[in-house]
């Protein structure tokens, strides 16, 4: 029994030592690569999924600051299908960056999917932010939550699967074996990062993916659902509105952790056909701080007309520079508004 | 449930540790025989009644095949047996197949033909377990063996969980003798048993599930590719399917090791086979000596004329297409292996003869099987008659028909193919194994387990077979 008992803890040394190096030699995702060598230059990051990756672009942004920007810059650090958690992941792992000069972070106000549909089950992004502190927060906000039992279970299950996936870096074998042979990565020119390497790539024929393409001729052969989908828009809103309890644990979990870096949070909701009431109520319960809708048609009503979209979803290259400079603008306005505030 | 994933290592670790802790082969065996069922009821439960009615009717016919010396009785119950058997596989696999077929016959010599459609799903592993049972009756039938009257052992022949799924299909005369034996822990060979597994986790975990993507992207627009991604493609299939396979053998092969079961050899290095005739004595063996024992042989195998033989090898081996499959693309795959093995037979009787010796030949002839396998994989994979087509203008004509490419990295692959037949060929010379100090190896694996994890897919995509 000592000699099997040997055995097995000779076993896990290899097996532990392994996946320790390994760890080590895993690349890091582009835009937190680049991230760490502009970091000294950067005080406003936007993080979302393709909402922001397609419809923000910093250097517009920068330009229409102007003064308010300086000598800094802003960074988009959106990117395909990302959800919420994901969003806590990267602002934990920015925030563990040194960026001394980091003023703001805009996150976009997305609706919370505890099944996370609207992602890729498997996919490696997924495991990436499934790191101990995501993962046991989300264990305690469904152990707390009011799931029925058997889903508790379940949905514990597939995130302690997660974690544990990741922490054996499941499929970066491959990854690990590319850094270690080709060359080290050159951001000039990087497509991923855009034209301006601010991490904004637009909606366009040449840099869409097949499904978007995919969806846009969708999109142009049938635009009813748009149209009808912002006429019903103004929804109304009702301070009885219930939110998720998970929804509102996590987002004044990051709005503390955001805080205590001293970094500002503005949750911003891109023109969607979809209400929201969620993200108004945690602005008037104090949750947040900081809200900038753009899903209200009788306000921006261009947001919503075909000319500007790309898709269902999207807004077209036109489209995302009126949004960005519209935003430029509101950030300014409650920028300043925030930081008198903070002086006073 | 499949070999590759964690929660199988979970449940293999618990059915382990109890088999070895309980006392006595009655115990063991019913706890094998519970958890075979509740591994194989993780995909299907209500499909075990297949599995059950399967085994009572072998068992009932065993015993009166045996129990009677009249040549009728014993004819009938064998015939019942085969009709169950055969039944249920044709219901579940392939009713579909003929009526849709009668249906376009029908249509095409200009009948109106409504017949009967129904959605069938397939139980995983029916082709499997069917073929086994089977082996049972016709053994018992033709004297081979005995029947067990233990319903229990018979029982666990058909459900032992390692090979229920994707075989290997194991005979009676091999598995029943071991029920008896008595065995103990100490008695297990577990340093090549534990690295059997590894290897088979590796081939299909990390390579085959690797190539799948690039393989499946070229066939599902094989219109979109240039003539050399058809050949990288097919070749890339060759590879993926053979480490599904021959990874799922191995890693049963090893699991059932672990409980103290012998399983027959599945694959023995198939892509470095001298002829055609060889490959298919190296490629999935137990099947392709279950068709010579019960299908050739029947039927009169080899010993009558020599156009009847070749005959005989044709049925034979199309037949066995059909069994991968209910399409006519098995049956296409199936003919093709017939003719290419018709033709080495004539071949090697005339001309053939004198240059077999020569020393030269011998690589070009490897290669000549090899490619041979590798083209006829064209209507295995392919979905449709279409994409045949296609496939055959790219990889025989090499028409170009698109733009598209393939990366380079399909040469890991390849290299990693080389170093598990390298290593499958090391592993049976299980000294070298045992030489090993216990400590060393167990820090190696450990370390193996680490790299392979790193290698895997994100998700588990199931066994190629696992649809046969």
């Amino acid at each position: 029994m000592l000699r099997f008992t040997l055995h097995l803890l000779l076993f896990f040394a290899g097996f532990l030592l392994t996946v320790s190096w390994i760890q080590s030699l895993v690349p890091e995702r582009q835009k937190l690569e680049w991230l760490d060598v502009v970091q000294q230059d950067v005080d406003v990051i936007f993080i979302g999924s393709s909402h922001v990756f397609r419809q923000i672009d910093p250097h517009l942004f920068d330009l229409e600051r102007g003064a308010a920007a300086g000598e800094f810059r802003s960074l988009n650090m959106g990117a395909l299908g990302m959800g919420l958690n994901e969003e806590a992941y990267m602002l934990d792992r920015i925030l563990d960056e040194s960026t001394s000069n980091l003023r703001w972070i805009v996150i976009e106000g997305l609706p919370f999917d505890m099944k996370f549909q609207n992602e890729n089950d498997f996919g490696k992004r997924r495991l990436e932010w499934h790191d101990s502190a995501s993962t046991w927060r989300l264990v305690q906000s469904i152990l707390q939550g009011d799931l029925p039992s058997e889903e508790k279970w379940s949905q514990i299950q597939r995130h302690v699967e997660h974690w544990w996936r990741r922490s054996i870096n499941l499929a970066r074998g491959l990854d690990v074996v590319e850094a270690m042979t080709s060359e080290p990565p050159s951001f000039d020119g990087n497509p991923g990062l855009g034209v301006n390497q601010d991490g904004y790539v637009p909606l366009e024929v040449e840099t869409a993916t097949k499904p978007a393409r995919v969806r846009r001729q969708r999109f142009l052969k049938n635009p009813k659902p748009l149209l009808e989908g912002a006429r019903a828009l103004p929804k109304p809103y009702s301070d009885e509105h219930v939110v998720d309890h998970y929804l509102r644990s996590l987002v004044k979990e990051m709005e503390a952790r955001a805080a205590k870096e001293g970094v500002g949070i503005i949750w911003w909701i891109h023109p969607t056909l979809e209400p929201f009431h969620s993200w108004r109520k945690m602005l008037a319960d104090g949750d947040i701080q900081h809200l900038l809708a753009y899903n209200q048609p009788a306000r921006y009503p261009a947001f919503f007309e075909v000319r500007w979209r790309w898709d269902l979803y999207h807004l077209n290259r036109k489209g995302s520079e009126m949004m960005t400079k519209i935003f430029a603008a509101d950030f300014k306005a409650l920028t300043s508004a925030a930081e008198g505030a903070d002086g006073q | 449930m499949i070999f590759t994933e964690f929660r199988f290592l979970a449940f293999f670790a618990i059915v382990f540790s109890l088999h070895w802790l309980l006392r006595g082969p009655t115990l063991r065996k019913s706890w094998l025989l519970l958890a075979s069922y509740t591994f194989y009821a993780a995909w299907d439960w209500r499909f075990l009644s297949l599995i059950w009615i399967s085994t009572i009717v072998d068992y009932i016919a065993g015993l009166r095949i045996a129990g009677s010396e009249a040549p009728t009785t014993r004819k009938r119950w064998l015939q019942l047996s085969l009709l169950a058997n055969l039944g249920v596989l044709g219901f579940f696999k392939y009713y579909g197949f003929f009526i849709g077929s009668a249906e376009s016959l029908l249509t095409s010599i200009g009948f109106e033909a409504n017949l009967p459609t129904l959605q069938i799903i397939l139980p995983v592993g029916i082709s499997f377990f069917t073929f086994q049972t089977m082996s049972y009756s016709l053994d018992i039938y033709y004297r081979k063996i005995q029947p067990t009257r233990s319903l229990l052992d018979l029982s666990l022949f058909v459900g032992f969980f390692p090979q229920l799924v994707a075989g290997p299909i194991v005979r009676a005369s091999e598995f029943l003798p071991q029920l008896k034996e008595q065995r103990t822990l100490a008695s297990v060979a577990f340093k090549p048993a534990l690295l059997l597994f590894m290897c088979g986790f590796v081939k299909k975990a990390c390579i085959s599930d690797n190539l799948a993507p690039m393989v499946d992207a070229y066939f599902e627009t094989p219109e979109l590719w240039t003539a050399g991604a058809s050949w990288i493609a097919l070749t890339g299939y060759a590879v993926q399917i053979y480490c599904d396979f021959s990874g799922y053998s191995d890693m049963a092969i090893a699991c059932a090791a672990m409980l103290g079961y012998r399983l027959c050899l599945n694959f023995d290095a198939p892509y470095l086979a001298r002829d055609i005739g060889d490959l298919w004595r190296r490629w999935h063996i137990s099947f392709s000596t279950w068709l010579r024992d019960y299908l050739f042989i029947p039927l009169g195998g080899s010993r009558c004329s020599a156009w009847r033989a070749r005959r005989n090898l044709f049925i034979t081996m199309t037949l066995g297409g059909l069994w991968h499959g209910a399409s006519w693309n098995f049956v296409l795959w199936g003919a093709f292996h017939g003719l290419a093995l018709i033709v080495h037979s004539v071949w090697r009787k005339s001309a053939g003869k004198s240059l077999a010796d020569q020393m030269w030949w011998k690589p070009v002839a490897s290669i000549l099987a090899v490619w041979f396998f590798v083209a006829c994989l064209i209507p295995f994979r392919s979905p449709d008659f279409e994409t045949i087509g296609v496939v055959v203008q790219a990889f025989l004509l090499f028409q170009d028909h698109g733009p598209d490419g393939v990366t380079s990295g399909w040469v890991y692959y390849f290299l990693a193919l080389y170093g598990a037949h390298w290593l499958a060929s090391w592993l049976r010379k299980g000294n070298a194994i045992e030489r090993i100090p216990t400590p060393a190896f167990a820090f190696g694996l450990g370390i193996l387990a680490a790299l392979s994890f790193a290698f895997m897919r994100v998700d588990h995509p199931p066994f190629i077979y696992f649809q046969f």
